[in-house]
């Protein structure tokens, strides 16, 4: 038996986009366990609830996390309307999951490009943020920004999306899906990818679901679950959805689900885009929420489940505002993927989980 | 699937023994939160099976009582616990990762049970308004 000894990696480190510190236990090469240690980017947001009324406060929650501000902005209007019993128009409810699938697509892409750079594949990581750079042009011409998109407010959207921008869009990501595809198809099918992913970092179903593991995360290791399955809001105008799985729990699962998820977005955006009712995009939302009033929501994040809470007290600022994002629900299955396997692997293993710092500690 | 949530109340003492029930029926744990009150704290525990996001209040915890740990039930739950743990102050007995208080490196003890001035006069006005049974119009005024 080799002898133990510890491996401190990160905070800082190059494959890590965000700052996250693992006490790796090693043998010779091997990780027998792992500690994590996050907490260096906690900005207490959610306590700016007590200084930010409910409208204002939309534009801290999206600025939690930068990949995933869409997605934020989103789930917290939802869980305030849902305290204030606020039904928000069908156009709405169409756009809002528009750009909600366009931010998977940025999102994925962008962590497609990270992972590959992080095997050495640097034109495929070139490629990738090509690509996302068209997704970031739809967001500036439609909402003003390329990554903080300030689109959502409580009762609606501020902007609407016109019949002829809509087909633009359309075209976009038609003319993309064949690069798409082709970096897709070298991807999956490359040796060297496959060394370095196939068979590392497992996960089995059994061990994802009693980890409650959430998002691609999950989905690699064959578990179904999709927030968007619900058929919530514009989810449950689509003429079919399924969540995108595998069943082998590698990292190279997780890399395949998360390209075809891709995909997915992209018909997903296509399909609603072209049955998107005329109407209007916003109600009017007065008074406050009630004393003690209190709501839950879940969104299926580009990172998978988030869980919002909300608990109103009366006034214009809420009482309390929770965000439970994905990533720290997949923190304990990261522990479980890196203990056993080869300390080169780490860095694979920790990327493919896709974890999003900024959210976890908000 | 359809999507529903509810909310019910929980006894503090029934915090461990409902999540090995749960375990045992299939659900599965979705998070644990806290909200601070002037007496104490509230626990929400959420829990999900086949769609339904089942959210169990505990109710004014007392500042400084110890609650159980679930994660040795729920691995996952540790990152909950220990940061209520260091925002809150909550007490919780035995986490299975526990970081004792170092899990943020926050420079003032139990920020989340400081509650700021505007948001006490909020409060403060708000509960006038409802004593003097005021319906609240646009911005809660009459």
């Amino acid at each position: 038996m080799g002898k133990a000894s510890v491996i401190p990696f990160g905070p800082q480190h190059p494959v890590l986009p965000e700052p996250l510190h693992l006490d790796l236990v090693v043998e010779d090469e091997t990780v027998v366990d792992c500690i994590p240690q996050i907490g260096f980017v906690h900005r207490g947001l959610e306590k700016l609830v007590e200084t930010r009324d409910y409208n204002q406060f939309i534009y801290v929650a999206e600025r939690i996390c930068g990949i995933c501000a869409m997605g934020h902005s989103l789930g917290y209007a939802e869980t305030v309307e849902s305290l204030m019993g606020v039904e928000v128009p069908k156009r709405a409810e169409y756009l809002r999951v528009i750009w909600h699938e366009l931010s998977r697509v940025h999102s994925h892409l962008l962590w497609l490009g990270l992972a590959a750079d992080a095997f050495g594949f640097e034109s495929m990581f070139m490629h990738c943020w090509r690509l996302r750079e068209r997704i970031l042009d739809i967001f500036e011409k439609t909402t003003g920004g390329r990554v903080i998109l300030s689109v959502v407010c409580v009762g609606g959207v501020v902007r609407d999306i016109d019949a002829q921008t809509l087909k633009e869009i359309v075209a976009v990501l038609d003319d993309i899906r064949g690069d798409y595809e082709k970096i897709v198809k070298t991807l999956l099918t490359d040796t060297s990818v496959k060394n370095r992913t196939v068979g590392v970092g497992s996960i089995s179903r059994e061990e994802a679901a009693a980890l409650s593991m959430v998002g691609p995360f999950g989905r690699a290791s064959g578990l179904p679950y999709d927030v968007r399955s619900f058929g919530r809001g514009a989810y449950g105008d689509l003429a079919d959805f399924q969540p995108v799985t595998d069943d082998q729990g590698d990292c190279f699962a997780r890399v395949k689900v998360r390209c075809l998820e891709v995909l997915q977005s992209f018909d997903i955006v296509k399909e609603l885009a072209a049955r998107i009712p005329e109407g209007d995009i916003a109600v009017k939302v007065k008074g406050n929420p009630a004393d003690g009033a209190q709501a839950s929501n879940v969104l299926e994040q580009p990172r998978g489940e988030c869980y919002y809470y909300a608990r109103g007290n009366g006034s214009k600022y809420l009482d309390r505002m929770r965000m439970r994002t994905p990533t720290s629900q997949n923190l304990a299955g990261m522990t479980v993927a890196l203990k056993g396997c080869d300390l080169a692997d780490v860095n694979m293993i920790i990327l493919t989980i896709d974890p999003c710092i900024s959210c976890t500690e908000r | 699937m359809q999507f529903t949530s509810a909310f019910h109340d929980m006894a503090a003492g029934t915090i461990y023994a409902d999540a090995q029930a749960r375990l045992a029926d299939g659900w599965r744990y979705v998070q644990i939160l806290a909200v601070n009150k002037d007496d104490g704290v509230d626990l929400v525990y959420s829990y999900m099976k086949d769609g339904y996001l089942d959210n169990m209040v505990v109710r004014d915890v007392p500042r400084g009582a110890h609650v159980a740990s679930i994660s040795d039930v729920f691995l996952e739950a540790f990152v909950c616990e220990n940061e209520i743990h260091d925002l809150f102050g909550v007490a919780i007995d035995g986490i299975a990762i526990d970081f004792l208080g170092n899990f943020y490196q926050l420079s003032t003890e139990k920020p989340m049970t400081i509650i700021s001035p505007a948001a006490c006069r909020e409060g403060e006005a708000a509960q006038n308004r409802r004593r003097q049974g005021c319906q609240g119009g646009e911005e809660g005024r009459c």
